[in-house]
């Protein structure tokens, strides 16, 4: 036999460590005398043992993103965007290398203010995408290359 | 020599140092990637355009970190944000309504648990086993494990990364890991 619907909940979610803490005690008293909620709780445990050793199922890019000083950098990318840090002296690009193709849709730079106190996102700063690049003066940074994974 | 943190990269990339950028690009594009097209249901292509869109906005608000938080979590925040930014113009927060077509506040039902469903096999069988069961799940409860289980992040900060309840947290996670269950009960061997 098993428990009800509610009870195998709160056991997988504490399992799962996402039971509030003021229910953890009564479904722990509950596990000490009920093998089939402990069965279950141990086969979330090794679920979840087993989705760390997996790791997770990460797309991958197949494409090569690089992050180059703007003075390397062809003028008019259909995948350049400018990133301008506040007090940066310089600009620098994010190139995506492959064939060009359609956007879909402009992002508009409306990021809304994120939520926590934590950090916040300015609301509409920075270019917008067809401007390509900010031009800073000042010093050049070396490239880097980064290379995503190869498809 | 210590590798650099998350943190100590992206203070200094907000001081304007490329190569702490491109670390923190190297370190998380992938895992980027893979949230902005599970979260908002992408294309990959699409995918890594917003992609390159959130490292650009990551460079824009470096200097906003305020190390209140793990950079983790306001990267996906922002990673978010982004998309959300990219979406409301296009097709009007579709992807984020799509969050209730299955039920975001509805825990599904748990198959009898029984422990041991992945013994006996070898490590390599059991890691492609369960990659598996993980991508066979709904994009959003994807997404949501990704942050849980491999990101690290408290439900409570997966709540604030995804400006949902923490009750729609925990029905996202407790779904996942009930659909695995029963995916991973269901294997031949
Ligand atoms: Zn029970």
């Amino acid at each position: 036999m098993s428990c009800d619907k509610d009870m195998k909940r709160d056991v997988l979610l504490l399992a799962a460590g996402l039971l509030p803490a003021a229910r953890a005690g009564g479904v722990e008293a509950h596990l000490a005398g009920c093998p089939a909620c402990a069965a279950l709780r141990q086969a979330v445990l090794e679920e979840r043992a087993a989705l760390k050793e997996a790791g997770a199922p990460l797309l991958a890019a197949g494409r090569r993103f690089s992050v180059t000083p703007e003075l390397t950098a062809a003028p008019a990318r259909r995948f350049a965007f400018a990133l301008a840090a506040a007090a940066a002296c310089f600009a620098v690009f994010v190139l995506l290398r492959g064939e060009p193709r359609p956007v879909p849709g402009a992002p508009g730079g409306g990021m809304t203010p994120a939520p926590s106190g934590g950090f916040s996102v300015a609301e509409g700063s920075g270019p917008a995408p067809s401007d390509l690049l900010l031009k800073l003066s000042g010093r050049r940074a070396a490239p880097v290359y980064i290379s995503g994974p190869r498809s | 020599m210590q590798e650099a943190s998350d943190e100590q990269l992206i203070k200094a990339a907000a001081a304007g140092e490329t190569a702490a950028l491109g670390t923190l690009v190297e370190r998380y594009k992938d895992r980027v990637l893979t949230f902005m097209a599970w979260h908002f249901s992408l294309p990959p292509e699409e995918a890594l355009d917003m992609t390159q869109e959130v490292f650009l906005a990551v460079w824009k608000s470096a200097g906003t970190f305020r190390g209140e938080s793990l950079f983790r979590t306001w990267l996906f925040s922002v990673a978010r944000n982004v998309g959300l930014g990219y979406f409301r113009h296009y097709v009007a927060k579709k992807a984020e309504s799509a969050g209730l077509l299955f039920g975001d506040e509805e825990f599904e039902n748990i198959p009898d648990g029984a422990a041991g469903l992945l013994e006996g096999l070898e490590a390599e069988e059991r890691r492609a086993l369960v990659r598996g069961a993980v991508q066979a799940l709904p994009d959003k409860l994807k997404a949501a494990l990704l942050l849980r289980e491999w990101e690290g992040l408290a439900y409570e900060e997966i709540a604030s990364v995804l400006q949902v309840p923490v009750g729609t947290v925990r029905s996202r996670l407790h779904n996942a890991y009930a659909r695995l269950l029963k995916s991973l009960g269901e294997k031949d061997l």
